[in-house]
């Protein structure tokens, strides 16, 4: 047997997920954008997925169906927490071109009655990326890049101890569009496609997702904003051959909304600085937990 | 007793393995060396070796069925059986102990058997006959596909591999699992009603309860020198002993029709255990040589084998051994705990307790309740399959249904429920 499957890999997609930078404007040459973020989650309970969507256990009777939300674990009562802070940067290279990074540091934990998973306290995958302005007029923008998430972090082949990392090379190409309403607002659209190889030490292919972000933000004075953004990740069925054939795992999939509130920094005296707090909250999916999750970042610019 | 019938488990089939006899070799105070991988300990006891051997029916004659009862004696008081032409005492395990035959060494074959909710046993066992009705277990068939024996994508899986945890478990070290007499403090999980899985050799008995089973489904075990995996899943309510390899079984986080997807560490092929064969994998195929038990109340169990070792709640995890972990699943009417096919047949409640058998071609289910309705809480009666007699011996208080081969010499017993002396 070449290993085991961790047991617990759903922060990865939230942390990975392409477009954290979400941003459609790509910096401008010589202009160093940095965001330092942290994330705090929450789950106990979890969507379903359809490899249950007959089971009449957890609820008693009540027949459950892929995307019902049941207990995170309904025999020991599980629990799962995770904190992650991100470093991201993007540099304009040229005027048209920039290059990006993540580095996350994560701490994944999850709990139930019997306390037996080890927590995971470390570097997560790093990801690497580009963006490219092809279009540009007097308020839209249009741009495409790519990234790669290099599977880095520590994937332990035990059940009893969370991973920091996936284990496997993943390629997104992304489109992202945006429309300025300077000076109150904006507006921008991602569409994400990553491509997952298998992953033949953990013995599992985590097949292809799509991801979707939509954003809205207005400025409600000098220095308050709000945005709301809705996160999606549309995901094919996973499957493992751990066992010598095809197994499909489940597809995974989630909607959430992601609401924050934007507050410069300039009357402190740092300019080009910002603070977002924000949360985000799972409002639909299939085999993924109900994430609740409080986000805090800073941000800023440098150079031109 | 004779020797000359020692054979490996491996070549034993499961429904050809109709009769496994558990004898006694040799005790010993060291049975690590029975243990060449110091990364899966075998379960700790006091000591004490014991050979398993097994045969067909026609490869071993009846008088290999003698062997001079060992074990500690029945609890005053406690069910036995008795013949009523000779005055023969028979355990629940087969063994004469006391009377004429006592004397001989004779004891009753057990047949390798299933226990099951009836709804399972519908699913893996389509056309069985039913012990009682004229109806059969509606006709299914199940075509496996390249890879698998059994539709792969039937094959579902819930949870990764070990997510529930075998005993020992073959992570990260936890120690291993504690048996213990009777009496022990390690066994306050234990009520007298609970059941057990339990095994019994002509010498030593061990039980592993259904409590411990809930939660790890699979306990790896060495007796004798001779690896043993005992198996039980929650959801089907489906018990299975059989000899194993030395790195012995885990869960696979997959069920196959609502039923418990093992894997051998050795090789990683997948069984069904309802089926007791391997689904897919290297050992495709092959069988499970299945292994003899009774399945019964704690209190009936320990009222049979006084001086049995039981598995405690010391087993490296912290879990409530008090609480059955699925709700009411096992006694509401619920059916399946993922799709099935084919559907369970609804001829009866699926949650019934159902005991089969297979002899030759012929499955044939004994439905716990279809014999109350019948003969009462309580029955010794003679059956056949394909020309073989069985006896069965049936109690609905401690859950138990025992079939023996009644061929010679026991083919002139008249047996019948009785208490020890």
């Amino acid at each position: 047997m070449r290993g085991r499957t961790g047991a617990i890999l759903f922060l990865l997609v939230m942390v990975a997920a392409p477009g954290a930078k979400a941003g459609a404007w790509v910096q401008p040459q010589g202009r160093l954008w940095l965001k330092v973020g942290s994330t705090l989650g929450f789950a106990d309970e979890k969507f379903a997925n359809d490899q249950i969507d007959e089971s009449k256990v957890f609820a008693n009777g009540t027949r459950v169906r892929a995307g019902d939300r049941i207990p995170f674990d309904f025999t020991t009562g599980g629990r799962y927490r995770f904190q992650s802070y991100v470093v991201e940067a993007a540099y304009g290279v040229v005027d048209r071109f920039e290059i990006s990074g993540a580095v996350p540091l994560l701490h994944t934990r999850f709990d139930n009655d019997n306390n037996e998973v080890e927590p995971g306290t470390g570097i997560g995958d790093l990801r690497l990326g580009f963006g490219v302005r092809i279009l540009e007029g007097q308020r839209g923008v249009l741009s495409l890049g790519g990234e790669w998430k290099a599977p880095t972090a520590d994937v332990p082949r035990s059940v009893y101890a969370q991973p920091l990392g996936e284990g496997q090379h993943d390629f997104t190409a992304w489109l992202r569009a945006g429309w300025s309403l300077w000076p109150r607002g904006w507006v921008q659209f991602g569409v994400g496609h990553r491509w997952r190889n298998a992953n033949d030490e953990l013995g599992f292919d985590p097949g292809r997702e799509w991801h979707f972000r939509g954003e809205a933000g207005w400025q409600i004075g000098p220095t308050l904003g709000l945005k709301t953004g809705i996160e999606g990740l549309e995901g094919q069925p996973w499957t493992s051959d751990l066992f010598g054939f095809d197994q499909e795992i489940g597809r995974r999939r989630r909607w959430s909304i992601a609401p924050a509130i934007l507050y410069r920094l300039d009357r402190f005296g740092w300019k080009r600085m910002m603070l977002e707090v924000g949360g985000a909250i799972a409002l639909a999916g299939e085999d993924l937990p109900v994430a609740r999750e409080i986000r805090v970042a800073w941000m800023m610019d440098l150079g031109d | 007793m004779k020797r000359g019938f020692l054979l490996g488990w491996r070549g034993l089939t499961p429904w050809s393995a109709l009769v496994s006899v558990l004898v006694l070799s040799s005790c010993s105070s060291d049975n690590s060396s029975t243990a060449p991988d110091d990364s899966l300990p075998p379960i700790t006891d006091s000591g004490g070796v014991v050979r398993v051997v097994g045969n067909t029916p026609a490869d071993f004659p009846a008088e290999v069925f003698r062997e001079q009862y060992r074990g500690a004696l029945p609890t005053t008081g406690s069910a036995v059986l008795r013949d009523r032409s000779s005055g023969t005492l028979f355990t629940l395990d087969g063994f004469a102990f006391s009377g004429p035959l006592s004397e001989d060494g004779v004891r009753l074959p057990q047949l390798s058997k299933l226990s099951a909710f009836w709804f399972a046993w519908s699913i893996f066992y389509p056309g069985s006959e039913i012990w009682g009705r004229s109806e059969r277990v509606r006709e299914a068939s199940i075509v496996g596909d390249s890879d698998c024996l059994v539709p792969c994508n039937q094959i579902r899986r819930l949870l990764p591999a070990d997510a529930i945890p075998s005993l020992p478990n073959p992570g990260p070290p936890r120690g291993a699992p504690r048996m213990v007499a009777v009496g022990d403090l390690a066994l306050g999980y234990l009520r007298a009603g609970d059941l057990v899985v339990g095994i019994f050799d002509g010498v030593e008995a061990r039980a592993y309860p259904h409590n411990v089973l809930w939660w790890h489904e699979i306990v790896n075990d060495t007796v004798g020198g001779q690896p043993l995996s005992i198996s039980f899943c929650p959801l089907t309510g489906s018990a299975l002993v059989f000899s194993a390899d030395v790195s012995g079984f885990g869960t696979s986080g997959s069920l196959y029709n609502s039923n418990l997807v093992m894997y051998d560490h050795a090789t990683a092929s997948l069984f069904s255990q309802l089926r007791r064969e391997a689904i897919t994998g290297p050992r495709k195929g092959e069988s499970l040589p299945e292994i003899p038990f009774v399945e019964t109340t704690w209190s009936q169990w320990v009222q049979m084998h006084p001086d049995t070792k039981v598995l405690s709640s010391e087993t490296g995890f912290r879990r409530d051994y008090t609480r059955y972990p699925y709700g009411d699943y096992r006694v509401n009417n619920n059916d399946t705990f993922s799709v099935t096919d084919p559907r369970p047949d609804p001829l009866f409640p699926n949650k019934w307790a159902v005991t089969g058998v297979q002899v030759g071609p012929t499955r044939k289910a004994y439905v716990h309740e279809e014999i109350v309705r019948q003969l009462g809480l309580r029955a010794v009666f003679r059956d056949e399959i394909e020309g073989m007699p069985l006896w069965i011996v049936f109690d609905r208080t401690s859950s138990y249904l025992q079939i023996f081969h009644a061929g010679d010499p026991s083919q002139t017993l008249d047996l019948e429920w009785a208490t020890a002396p």
